[in-house]
């Protein structure tokens, strides 16, 4: 087994066993803290899934916001029990703690590792160079092969032109086209600033009213 | 047992891997909503089912030839979520202010 089959089980089972917890814990904080693990795991399903912007965003928004939003409404409206101190931490629980650091440590590395192996199928530069190859075939063709016919070389020049462009932009605005995090990072960008920018700005206004409606909803009434 | 042994053993290579994932954070979300007193676990039970559906959109896409407009929906997704629970805390905490409980058990009237 390599070693990111044994890290994808790893998240996977982190990810359901506190989803389970979740669910099934008594003490709503203690479900609050294992939701928590389970975005985090979330994030790392995504990395798996060369998705490293949509991973970010999720630690942020989800763990960095949703769930303090969580933990506050938790603790705002649940009684504080008595006899909460904490009782002095058991050496199990200290092993518990330092194991799963450990791993969570060992996870974060080999997950950063992961993100750097594939190359975008619609990478320019990949379809650049297949072109180029092809273009090379038709122009000087191996032994016993044909020569390609004036239109196709005329076609295979024009559409490595038109790649060779394509890369040329991606360069004057500051991307590196060899990289494949910078090309995905482009690629959404133009995405929510092209073919979805209607819903993009639709979702901005709705979290505008989101934010305003909940603190009308929460405001206590005072007279003026 | 043929087809688990080679989901197995594909990991992270698989679509179904992923699906089966978030088939099983969909149920478990559908659960928790069903089953939880507390409102707050019952948005928790929200926010699991909304990061199945996330898991699923990204999945898609990247076994479709690593396209991105499944990313662009999952962060739609997480703007909603985001969205959801401001509004849906603070419903929490109105009821709380007036009504001293979340419990749904005891709120079985509307006037707040």
């Amino acid at each position: 087994m390599s070693p990111a089959m044994l890290l994808f089980w790893f998240v996977v089972i982190v990810i359901v066993a506190s989803a389970a917890l979740v669910v099934l814990s008594r003490n709503i904080l203690h479900a609050a803290f294992s939701l928590c693990l389970c975005f985090t795991g979330v994030a790392g399903i995504y990395l798996f899934l060369h998705a490293d912007f949509v991973a970010a965003v999720q630690l942020i928004v989800y763990v960095g916001g949703i769930l303090v939003l969580v933990l506050f409404a938790v603790m705002f409206s649940t009684h504080t029990q008595e006899g909460s101190v904490e009782p002095r931490r058991g050496r199990l629980a200290l092993g518990a703690g330092l194991l799963v650091g450990a791993l969570a440590f060992v996870s974060v590395v080999l997950l950063v590792k992961n993100l750097r192996a594939p190359i975008n199928a619609n990478d320019t530069v990949a379809q650049a160079r297949a072109e180029e190859r092809n273009l090379a075939r038709l122009e000087k063709p191996a032994q016993g092969e044909e020569p390609g016919s004036d239109e196709e070389i005329a076609a295979s020049k024009a559409r490595l032109e038109g790649l060779q462009k394509q890369s040329e932009y991606r360069r004057t605005v500051g991307v590196d086209p060899e990289n494949p995090i910078a090309e995905r990072r482009v690629g959404l960008g133009h995405l929510f600033m092209g073919r979805y920018i209607l819903p993009f700005e639709v979702a901005s206004v709705l979290i505008l009213a989101a934010l305003v409606g909940a603190v009308v909803i929460v405001r206590k009434e005072t007279r003026a | 047992m043929n087809t688990v042994a080679r989901l197995l053993a594909q990991g992270p290579d698989a679509l179904a891997n992923y699906l089966l994932l978030a088939g099983v954070l969909f149920a478990l979300g559908i659960f928790a909503m069903v089953s939880r007193r507390n409102a707050v676990g019952i948005l928790m039970g929200v926010e699991l089912v909304l990061n199945a559906a996330g898991i699923n959109f990204v999945a898609f896409a990247r076994f479709n030839g690593h396209q991105l407009d499944g990313q662009v929906f999952a962060l739609f997704i997480i703007v909603l979520a985001a969205a959801e629970a401001a509004v849906a805390l603070a419903l929490v905490l109105a009821v709380f202010q007036t009504h001293r409980s979340i419990e749904l058990d005891e709120l079985d009237e509307m006037r707040l």
